[in-house]
């Protein structure tokens, strides 16, 4: 027998040729995914102008685009890493290894994204009420089981996101809800008005909307003590100005912000500097040499 | 201590929550790339670092469901030691007075204070680039390379206060970008200014009744005989020290 006829591979058992094998093996995969897996909302990130290039991060992105998807977790018992206390506070610096089938991300997301799940999107545990940032997608994971050509799946290897203030507006209520329990929010104390304001609303100072001079969104309000907490503030807020609610038309007035206490953050001093400070910063403008109209 | 009654002038927290009030309203800006346009803005959490534990733990995440790694950008600054600051040593014989307590015949007085220098460090950890140079460009111009503020470091019963200028010298600034790693790493951006504060360490206020009669005995050298003796006293003897006061002298002279 000629030595180049034992090195050719059989036309039998030839895997990377066999749709059938390639079907079944994805299949499988699938199957797996959906059976063990979990229903999670995959969240892709845009931007409210364009990726900065130079720098190579895009400090306007947002986050509306949401697509249902269905991962397994890979972590079998718990989080890899772990609460971490640093001198930028607490932080939850939690990670977690994500299967996503070819087939299910193509049908979930409709092929918006793109043909493979992008780091710096996000991923909405459901189970785990948090937000997961897709750090890394590793397209090795089922080593080209049939050919280099061939994706069966992805893993994600994710961490808690670290939110930049982002807007992140899903119309899921729970990401939203989450999403306004963490965002950089301000406490304002409203005078006269009428109407009331609706939670997630815009509200404005100005003529209108489009010219307006400052905009928020509505986290909260409390009509009987007239508090609204407010979030995502462009420009800066004007005391004893009208601020108006752009679906529900209420209008008041603004008596006082205070953008120096975030009512999501348990351990910024910005406020409680302002106040032991005045106790004892000096202000008073004496001349040290006397005073000259005497 | 020394036989001393205990005092505490919180001399050491209100230098370090007069740095922090330096920074306490840094803004950054999220702008439009191409029309510069604002997109939003929020004020730079600041935090004394090295809280307890239990603390961060408590008040950082109260429900056990943040959700989120942290909430970025973020500021912190600490203290990390100090110095006696020999160039500004003054001689501890100037006893120095403060003003009379109102209604009583007391007068604060206190001794020259330790000048020493605080290590102080502030920390910015941001998300974007753009965020960190925001924040680092707004406080740059105004080291020159020292910041100035006016603390008052003693009060006395009478209201008056000792008031010292109070430089804060931006000595060093340090940027880390770490991106390097295997995938899955992800970019951390981090800077750190060391910071000096110019302070004084004062005592304890001590207290002692005003000097309201001089007596000045003439002598003659040769003899000792006295000739004459002066006496001065505050006109109206009731003035306080912050009064519009004169004086009345007498001069008794003996044959």
């Amino acid at each position: 027998m000629a030595l180049g006829a034992m090195m050719t591979i059989s036309q039998y058992f030839n895997p990377y040729n066999d749709e059938a094998i390639k079907k079944l093996y994805k299949s499988l995969i699938d199957q797996c995914i959906n059976m063990f897996g979990v229903e999670t909302t995959y969240i892709a990130r845009d931007s409210q102008s364009h990726v900065d290039l130079f720098f190579g991060d895009d400090p306007t992105k947002v986050f509306s685009n949401v697509y249902p998807i269905v991962v397994m977790i890979e972590n079998v018992d718990q989080f890899d890493g772990g609460d971490l206390f640093t001198k930028f506070g607490y932080t939850v610096s939690k990670s977690v290894s994500l299967l996503l089938g070819t087939e299910n991300f193509q049908e979930g997301t409709a092929n918006n994204v793109g043909p493979r799940p992008r780091e710096g999107d996000l991923v909405w545990l459901q189970p785990f009420q948090a937000l997961y940032e897709i750090k890394y997608v590793n397209q090795d994971k089922f080593f080209y089981a049939f050919g280099n050509k061939n994706f069966y799946g992805w893993s994600l290897s994710c961490e808690e996101f670290r939110y930049n203030n982002e807007n992140i507006t899903t119309g899921i209520p729970d990401v939203d809800g989450k999403v306004n329990q963490i965002m950089i929010a301000y406490q304002a104390q409203m005078a006269n008005g009428n109407g009331s304001y609706s939670i997630g609303e815009a509200v404005y100072q100005g003529t209108s909307y489009t010219d307006a001079t400052s905009t928020a969104v509505v986290i909260s309000w409390d009509l009987p003590t007239a508090n609204l907490v407010l979030g995502q503030t462009v420009g800066v807020f004007i005391a004893n100005t009208n601020v108006i609610g752009l679906e529900s038309n209420a209008v008041f007035t603004l008596q006082s912000i205070n953008v120096l206490d975030n009512v999501h953050d348990g351990l910024d001093n910005n406020e409680q500097i302002r106040q032991e400070a005045d106790v004892f910063l000096n202000f008073n403008e004496d001349n040290p040499f006397g005073n000259p109209t005497e | 201590m020394l036989g001393i009654p205990p005092f505490y002038n919180q001399t050491i927290r209100r230098v370090m929550v007069a740095f922090g009030t330096m920074f306490k309203d840094t803004v950054v800006i999220k702008y439009d790339a191409n029309t510069r346009a604002e997109l939003g803005r929020s004020t730079v959490p600041i935090e004394y670092a090295g809280k307890e534990t239990y603390i961060q733990r408590l008040d950082g995440d109260p429900t056990l469901q943040k959700g989120v790694q942290i909430v970025l950008p973020r500021m912190s600054f600490e203290l990390l030691g100090m110095k006696r600051d020999e160039n500004r040593q003054t001689s501890s014989y100037n006893k120095l007075t403060l003003c009379q307590t109102a209604g009583s015949n007391a007068i604060s007085s206190f001794s020259p204070g330790m000048p020493y220098d605080l290590n102080i460090q502030l920390n910015l950890y941001v998300r974007n680039q753009e965020d960190g140079l925001q924040v680092i460009e707004q406080i740059l111009p105004f080291f020159t390379p020292d910041y100035t503020l006016n603390l008052k470091y003693l009060s006395c019963d009478g209201g008056c206060t000792v008031s010292e200028d109070l430089p804060f010298v931006l000595e060093n600034i340090n940027y880390s970008n770490n991106y390097e790693g295997p995938g899955g790493s992800v970019r951390y951006i981090n800077w750190s200014l060391d910071f000096i504060a110019k302070t004084w360490f004062y005592g304890p206020l001590s207290s002692g009744s005003v000097i309201k009669t001089v007596d000045v005995n003439i002598n003659d050298i040769d003899s000792g005989n006295t000739q004459a003796t002066i006496i001065i006293t505050p006109n109206p003897p009731t003035a306080n020290a912050t009064d519009d006061y004169g004086f009345t002298t007498i001069i008794k002279e003996f044959a």
